[in-house]
């Protein structure tokens, strides 16, 4: 049994920096090119979705070179991914970027919009790839969204509950995620994810980003066939008692959260293709 | 299947093998441990409790959660030894505890653990100088308006809650802003954390205790995870001083860089 949908904490690039005596961004790029290798060996095991951690808010509190170097080195990679076309079109993968991608540089937003385009018609195999990004970001904007809908009249207070909340989220075309990794020993979420991974496997992984092997990611697949049925249990327990779910659905109140969605999905689509037509 | 699969098959076979080993030895181990540690706790009368100092449980450098998370994720645990990691705890300074269980604690499981800290601490600390103890739904915090201010706050969480907690504050900024009393700009993450902080009464926790093999949250607080450390050990049951103090040396090493 091979998990679905794997999250990475891509953590330990300056720290593998300043071990090995080279440059900070030197550091990130050994990163990035680890990421290339590893979705390369999830594919070859089956994990066909992949949701990484490439840029918080919070990271944006970096020293300015810094936060430019990184935004130099994803407008390369996205610039590589739209020039190597043929190459996702045979893995059929489709690129999806989570966050609040406007407080971007304005050409990196256009390019996030442009490589989400592309390759939006695919479905072989998933990246999503968090920029700008913040779980309680995230959240927040799903909040802030269905407040709206009920103060707009578009939904009532019984059409609220987990379920809506959760298809509000930037996440809400991903599917549900079966183990988050986190390389470098660190034991947190640092604000990651934090609704979807609520019933996830959890893997610390006491290594650094760029040294992280096959084997590791070998290593954390036996720990999930290891443990997945433990959780299973105790998610279906617990399912039993969660009354934040609404049990009923009328029909009214599903139609409702139907063209509501309809409406939020239209919006975002509408947003890329607003940043594509940007000149 | 290809070569990958294959690999993979026979690896998760081995380990199996070699883990199911060792499980049956871990739980013949802790059964036998279990019946000498719970036995007492469980059957002494009262004023059995003792608690080690806390200069027996401080070291040089000890940094102590402000709020600590207890998830009990095993399938049995004893109430005892819940009681025993608060009373501890807060013997250092710890003063919000929140407590999540596989099992749903019943009303009469939550008086008893109240009243099992409540032993530890007064025959510690003698009833005078006996904090007072407030054990509750994080969803429902006791008032402190016009009662003693509580000085040791035990927050059980049970399932859903930290998703209700959300779905209930998405509902209060929907009708703040029909009436015109928020404007939506102002919905941040700051003001959402400030309602719900407003609303339980406790700080974020800053370090969770996770016993049971099971390695995950099972859907303790998303929203209040954020920078948690989290901190595993393996049972409840057999949890004393030392292993408390190694968890400790844990948190005390961690330093977090807040994405800087």
């Amino acid at each position: 049994m091979i998990p679905k949908h794997i999250a990475i904490i891509m953590d330990g690039n300056r720290r593998f920096a300043k071990q090995k005596y080279i440059a900070r961004q030197q550091g990130h790029m050994k990163g990035f090119d680890k990421l290339t290798e590893t979705l390369e060996w999830c594919l070859d095991i089956g994990i066909n979705e992949v949701t990484v951690y490439a840029f918080s808010i919070e990271n944006f509190k970096r020293s300015k070179e810094e936060v430019d170097g990184l935004m130099q080195l994803l407008k390369v990679k996205l610039e590589d991914l739209i020039a190597d076309r043929k190459k996702i079109e045979e893995n059929g993968v489709c690129v999806r970027a989570l966050g609040n991608i406007s407080l971007l540089p304005p050409h990196i937003q256009k390019l996030v919009a442009e490589v989400e385009n592309l390759t939006s018609g695919f479905n072989r195999s998933f990246l999503n790839i968090c920029l700008a990004y913040t779980s309680r970001e995230e959240m927040t904007s799903s909040i802030k969204l269905i407040a709206e809908g009920l103060a707009e009249g578009k939904l009532e207070d019984s059409d609220v509950d987990s379920k809506l909340i959760e298809s509000c989220l930037y996440s809400n075309s991903c599917q549900p995620l079966d183990l988050l990794l986190r390389t470098s020993g660190e034991v947190r979420l640092s604000d990651f994810l934090l609704w979807q991974s609520s019933y996830t496997l959890l893997s610390f992984v006491n290594v650094l980003w760029p040294e992280f092997s096959r084997w590791d990611l070998y290593a954390a697949v036996l720990f999930y066939q290891r443990h997945q049925g433990q959780l299973e249990d105790i998610k279906r327990a617990h399912d039993s008692k969660d009354t934040s779910v609404e049990n009923e659905l009328t029909d009214d109140t599903a139609l409702r959260k139907e063209i509501f969605l309809e409406d939020v999905n239209n919006k975002k689509r509408q947003q890329i293709e607003n940043l594509i037509s940007i000149k | 299947m290809d070569s990958h699969s294959w690999l993979l098959h026979i690896c998760h076979t081995v380990i199996t093998f070699v883990l199911s080993i060792g499980s049956y030895w871990s739980s013949f181990a802790s059964k036998f441990q279990f019946q000498n540690v719970t036995k007492g706790l469980e059957w002494l009368p009262t004023g059995y409790y003792t608690i080690p100092v806390a200069d027996e449980l401080g070291f040089p450098g000890m940094k102590t959660p402000f709020h600590l998370g207890l998830l009990a994720l095993e399938d049995t645990y004893c109430l005892a030894s819940l009681a025993l990691v608060v009373s501890l705890m807060y013997s250092i300074g710890t003063k919000h505890f929140s407590v999540y269980s596989k099992k749903r604690l019943t009303s009469l499981e939550i008086l008893d653990l109240e009243k099992k800290i409540r032993h530890i601490l007064s025959n510690k600390l003698g009833s005078s100088n006996c904090p007072s103890v407030s054990v509750h739904n994080i969803l429902c915090p006791k008032s402190t308006k016009g009662e003693e201010a509580v000085e040791l706050n035990v927050n059980i969480v049970e399932p859903g809650d930290g998703t209700k907690m959300l779905v209930d504050v998405t509902k209060h900024i929907g009708h703040l802003i029909r009436r015109g009393q928020l404007s939506t700009s102002d919905v941040t993450p700051d003001y959402i954390d400030k309602v719900l902080r407003e609303r339980v009464q406790c700080p974020d926790p800053d370090m969770v205790l996770k016993f049971g093999s099971v390695p995950s949250t099972c859907g303790y607080l998303p929203w209040q995870l954020r920078l948690t450390e989290i901190i595993s050990a393996p049972s409840l049951r057999d949890f004393g001083v030392q292993k408390l103090q190694a968890a400790l040396k844990v948190f005390s090493k961690i330093e977090g860089r807040f994405g800087k």
